[in-house]
């Protein structure tokens, strides 16, 4: 059996965590959770993902503080981030998208923006 | 989670809410807005999981709010009290629980946070510095952001956020400061308050957390003279060197070098642009060099090129010493002057001014 793909999800809301991890597991990965920007950046730098979703909201290091140390980091300069957010501000969905993001989804999500998202993974 | 657990969540959330609302209600400090905006936030996406609509379209529309209060750009009003107390309502209401409306006494209890111009105190050397950057026309800024409890010193100064202050300019004071962040609260809100002469926009393009402007960058006198000055700034302090940068801005062109290799490297490079400078404010102690070994290599340099002493670099040090040895090295190795930090930005101008009257008059 081929080995399963590991995604990070980075949310400090336990709620959040638990509904993208179910998501994602669905969609045959592995999952990781980390509860903030910080944990999440230690974390990519011992494993490799192929996937990272990290909400944009969160203490410490927020993420769009996380996509840019996260792109800095050689081994992840074409792993799709996907940041999470509920600004709809197209300024700062620009800005992230600038700094590297794969996906801006703006919160609460829904199975239509994850079949768009999916759709633009595969 | 089963649904019971969300609801019993959702319960105790509302709770976390009104009293939140209550404290700020009373006159309270923007810093807990961000507290309301993160339950408000979190309301909201639990609402919007259990299915309840309505409840979580009136949390949408509340977060917006609040995302625009914390950002400055609007007041925190009863009305917008009034709105988190019928979201409670409301919320309250889709449980099915007694609706409970707090009585006017218990609303206006919350004392107000006591306030200043900074939204923080700041201890006497704090005060200096931004009174240095304020009298230089340094802009005056405040983030405000969560942390969570847990983060040693070495980790809080590798923060993302830490990195961004170095670059957008100086950082003045955080509150509350390490030592209580430490002891405090699983989680709270820090605030930077920092000095940079840039306008909120150029920052907004650098930070994603609310950032306030307490007081805008004077505007430079508007571009119609050509910058005739040429100051070069060694200077490894950024509180000095941006208040110099600042001043010497409205007399010319600037470059700011924060070693003595750097500056030295910067003047020579300047020759061969053939744009010498005709000023340079030189610290005696920087990281690699004295002050003094640039100061030297900068005359022998010039003499090395017979250049004419009207038309030397005039050279300023700028030393938080005091003593005669220092003085009286930069009097034999031919300084123009000698300012003691920390630097009265009245003093700045007024060399400067001096420096530019005796370039012309022998030029």
């Amino acid at each position: 059996m081929a080995e399963k793909p590991l995604a990070l999800v980075v949310d400090d809301t336990e709620i959040h965590r638990s509904l993208i991890k179910m998501t994602l597991t669905a969609k045959g990965y592995l999952v990781t959770t980390a509860m903030d920007g910080q944990e999440g950046f230690d974390l990519c730098k011992k494993n490799n993902y192929t996937l990272v979703f990290s909400d944009f909201e969160m203490p410490n290091m927020n993420g769009a503080e996380f996509l840019r140390a996260v792109k800095r980091l050689p081994a992840y300069r074409d792993v799709p981030v996907v940041i999470l957010s509920t600004l709809e501000d197209p300024d700062v969905k620009q800005r992230v998208m600038s700094l590297g993001a794969f996906h801006y989804i703006v919160k609460p999500f829904n199975q239509a923006k994850l079949d768009e998202l999916f759709k633009r993974l595969a | 989670m089963s649904l019971a657990e969300e609801g019993a969540h959702l319960a105790d959330l509302v709770d976390q809410l009104e009293d939140e609302a209550l404290a700020l209600d009373g006159g309270g400090d923007v810093s807990n807005v961000h507290l309301l905006f993160r339950t408000v936030h979190n309301l909201k996406s639990l609402s919007a999981f259990l299915g309840l609509r309505e409840l979580s379209a009136a949390f949408h529309h509340l977060e917006d709010g609040l995302d625009r209060i914390r950002r400055g750009r609007e007041d925190w009003t009863s009305a917008w009290a009034d709105e988190v107390f019928r979201c409670i309502d409301l919320t309250r209401g889709a449980l099915g629980g007694e609706i409970r409306i707090p009585p006017p006494g218990e609303r206006a209890a919350a004392a107000p946070a006591p306030r200043s111009p900074w939204g923080m105190p700041l201890d006497p050397g704090q005060e200096a510095a931004l009174d240095g950057a304020l009298k230089a026309g340094l802009g005056v800024y405040r983030i405000e952001k969560l942390f969570r409890r847990g983060l040693d010193r070495e980790a809080f100064q590798d923060l993302p956020i830490m990195e961004d202050l170095r670059e957008a300019g100086t950082l003045v004071a955080v509150h509350p400061p390490f030592e209580a962040y430490e002891q405090g609260p699983e989680e709270q809100v820090l605030k930077f308050l920092f000095a940079s002469p840039r306008t909120r926009e150029e920052l907004e393009r650098i930070f994603f957390d609310p950032l306030l402007e307490l007081r805008a960058p004077d505007p430079m006198p508007a571009g119609a003279e050509p910058p005739a000055f040429r100051f070069l700034i060694v200077e490894d302090d950024p509180m000095a060197g941006s208040v110099l940068a600042r001043i010497a801005k409205r007399h010319g062109a600037c470059i700011l070098t924060g070693t003595a290799r750097e500056g030295y490297a910067e003047f020579t490079r300047a020759w061969e642009r053939q744009e010498p400078y005709q000023a340079c404010f030189l610290d005696l102690n920087l990281p690699d060099l004295s002050g003094l070994a640039i100061l030297s290599a900068i005359r022998r340099f010039e003499s090395e090129r017979r250049l004419p002493r009207s038309q030397r670099c005039r050279v300023l040090i700028t030393t938080a010493s005091e003593s005669v040895d220092d003085i009286k090295a930069c009097l034999v190795l031919d300084a123009d002057g000698y300012m003691v930090k920390p630097m009265d930005p009245d003093m700045v101008q007024e060399k400067i001014a001096l420096i530019q009257e005796s370039w012309l008059a022998e030029n």
